[in-house]
């Protein structure tokens, strides 16, 4: 028996080695983040982990140059409002596409998965154009508008946890007299919760974190502006005061990591039964 | 009650034919089995019943309306599935109560008849409960309960004793037929268990590979099956078929062995005998197969014998105990007027 246990623990210890030295270069980055945060700016340049004269003026100060508050709210709003319509409008879609027969489905999900491979910086100037025709630009608007729009991920992700679900559930409800729209929001929708779970964290996360769009369309309103791109104006101002930008990129990660934290479990569930690993 | 009538079905999944013209009726209140191997087209042909598939040529018309361009929920039928569909996030209760709900029944007059399917099927206790938390009888109940709650004009059931253990389906098998008996509802079961079939079904159609082989009562092909596929496939253990020649009132069957049959013209043909219908005689009877014991699988009701007679393998059944053993040479005397003839080259019944 022992015998049969050896190689089994030596490649345990390895992956523990291996995994190990995987999270410490993943965490390097954040630790020196946060403890360059807690510098005076006197102090930035020492390669010490440890602040000497550890402090929390950096934060305060951080308050004083830029609107943060209103930063963090713009951000939150256009993220919360994206999300809903990214879990709305990509769950019917992700819906129809595993449930309802239609001729060329096939092919038409196929055209939706390639549109993943056109970047972003393509289709820009048009929905300029069109967002400018429509009177919206300098508004929040076009940062949240086109989720509402469905997504080629979403439906995918979406479609994907669908098609686990025996269709005869739908074809069950058919004969019972559900439309199609009650089947959706009665039975695929409640039994869809950890794959929404899974997406809502994707879709939270692409929005906080967006930058190029904001800066299109909102590029100096720091009323109305996002987090990113505050913390992108920050950047060109105050490039030599690295324990003031540190603080400020905390405050663009924590959420992000709170929201992770807390929603964890659905997370990584979300991605292993939507076969994406 | 209502009657179900199959005209001229015809499915074709693009280029893939699966149904090629299967017409048969259903008289209003019949139980009829659809039966026959996996893959024939049994649960295809059923789905366009129920209106989930749809319909490539024919009809099919239930109480005298064809409803090929009915929607499924204006057909007025309910369909119990293989693997029960329940909806796993409702209650047993909720399950039930599902379809009086889109109805636009008020609460009062649901929890009415949920309760009252659930006595007829004892699952009263169980009403809160998810289908989770069920066991394989109780959750192929509830999706009984479903269909019955709505009272409606046909249960449609594809293979819903399947995924139960042998001793629950034998049991599930006659608490469905008690409740047919109870409802008088029409129904189409289908099943690829010819047992389910005989012992439920008021007539059995069977059909394979899209085509149907024959309708009857259960016993009426047991007795008479139309052709060497109806005969191979209806009866458990399965009747022996072999190949022969018939000439001048017999069939001969291999070098030295011949059975005694009308007068035919000389022609190939194949014979067939069930293994209850082999006696087991003394030699040098007249008209009796020599044959070698190869196997013996006593069941205690019955002893299934295999046998090897001029390289060909004949079974028999017993259920007399006749002390035998592996290798050991035995005689069978096919029983006067039980065997069939049908023909070599369609396989259809002479006689
Ligand atoms: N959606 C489909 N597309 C193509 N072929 C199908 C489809 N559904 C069923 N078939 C084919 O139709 C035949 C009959 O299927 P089915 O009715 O499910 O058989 P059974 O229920 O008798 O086992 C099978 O050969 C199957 O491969
Ligand atoms: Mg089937």
């Amino acid at each position: 028996m022992t015998h049969l246990h050896w190689p089994n623990r030596w490649g345990d210890a390895l992956a523990f080695v291996a995994l190990g030295f995987g999270a410490l270069c993943m965490i390097g980055p954040f630790v020196w983040m946060i403890a360059t945060s807690l510098k005076p700016v006197a102090e930035q340049f020492d390669m010490a982990l440890i602040p000497a004269t550890p402090t929390l003026e950096n934060y305060p100060r951080l308050f004083d140059i830029l609107p943060m508050h209103l930063l963090l709210w713009n951000s939150f709003k256009i993220a919360l409002i994206s999300t809903f319509g990214q879990l709305l409008t990509c769950s019917m879609a992700g819906f129809i596409f595993a449930v309802v027969r239609f001729p060329f489905r096939n092919a038409i999900f196929v055209i939706l998965l390639l549109t993943l491979m056109v970047p972003g910086q393509i289709t820009a100037i048009p929905q300029f154009i069109i967002f400018r025709f429509l009177g919206l630009y300098g508004t929040q608007a076009p940062l949240y508008a086109p989720a509402f729009l469905g997504g080629a991920f979403g439906t995918f992700l979406m479609r994907q946890y669908f098609l686990t679900i025996p269709i005869e559930l739908a074809e069950a409800a058919r004969i019972d007299g559900a439309s199609l729209a009650r089947i959706f929001f009665t039975i695929y929708l409640p039994l869809a919760k950890p794959a929404l779970a899974a997406f809502a964290i994707f879709a939270f996360m692409f929005s906080w974190n967006e930058l190029f769009t904001a800066l299109i369309y909102l590029p100096s309103d720091l009323e109305k502006t996002t987090l990113t791109v505050g913390l992108a104006l920050f950047q060109q101002q105050y490039s030599g005061q690295w324990p003031l930008m540190m603080a400020a990129s905390l405050f663009s990660v924590a959420p992000i990591i709170i929201v992770f934290f807390l929603a964890q479990r659905h997370f990584i569930a979300g991605i292993s039964m939507s076969g994406l690993k | 009650m209502t009657p179900v009538s199959i005209r001229d079905l015809v499915k074709r999944y693009g280029a893939a034919q699966v149904l090629h013209g299967v017409s048969f009726d259903v008289a209003a209140g019949e139980f009829i089995a659809l039966v026959g191997p996996s893959g024939c087209g049994k649960s295809t042909l059923l789905r366009m019943v129920a209106g989930l598939e749809d319909i490539t040529g024919g009809t099919v018309s239930i109480g005298g309306r064809v409803v090929n361009d009915v929607a499924p929920k204006q057909r007025d039928i309910a369909m119990v599935f293989q693997n029960y569909a329940l909806y796993p996030h409702m209650s047993v209760a909720q399950n039930m109560g599902f379809s009086l709900r889109l109805h636009g029944a008020d609460r009062a007059e649901i929890a009415r008849r949920v309760a009252e399917a659930a006595e007829v099927l004892g699952l009263t206790a169980y009403l809160d409960r998810m289908p989770g938390q069920l066991s394989g009888g109780q959750r192929q109940r509830v999706a009984m309960g479903r269909a019955i709650v709505r009272q409606p004009q046909v249960f449609l059931f594809d293979e819903p004793l399947s995924n139960l253990d042998a001793a629950l389906r034998v049991q599930m098998r006659a608490e469905i037929r008690a409740l047919h008996d109870r409802l008088g509802t029409t129904s189409i079961f289908v099943t690829h268990d010819q047992v389910e079939a005989m012992t439920m079904a008021d007539r059995i159609a069977v059909l394979r590979a899209g085509r149907l082989e024959q309708v009857g009562r259960p016993l009426d092909l047991y007795d008479h099956p139309a052709n060497a596929f109806v005969a191979g496939f209806i009866g458990s253990p399965a009747m022996n078929l072999l190949p022969g020649q018939a000439a001048a009132g017999r069939v001969v069957l291999a070098d030295g062995l011949a059975v005694a049959t009308e007068a035919r013209a000389e022609e190939p043909v194949i014979w067939g005998i069930r293994p209850e219908h082999l006696e087991l005689v003394p030699e040098g009877t007249e008209g009796a197969l020599g044959a070698e014991v190869v196997r013996v699988e006593s069941t205690g009701t019955a002893d299934f014998v295999s046998t090897r007679a001029g390289g060909l393998v004949l079974d028999a059944l017993f259920t007399t105990r006749p002390a035998l053993a592996k290798g050991q040479r035995i005689w069978l005397h096919p029983m006067a007027g039980k065997s069939h003839l049908f023909d070599a080259e369609t396989g259809g019944r002479l006689q």
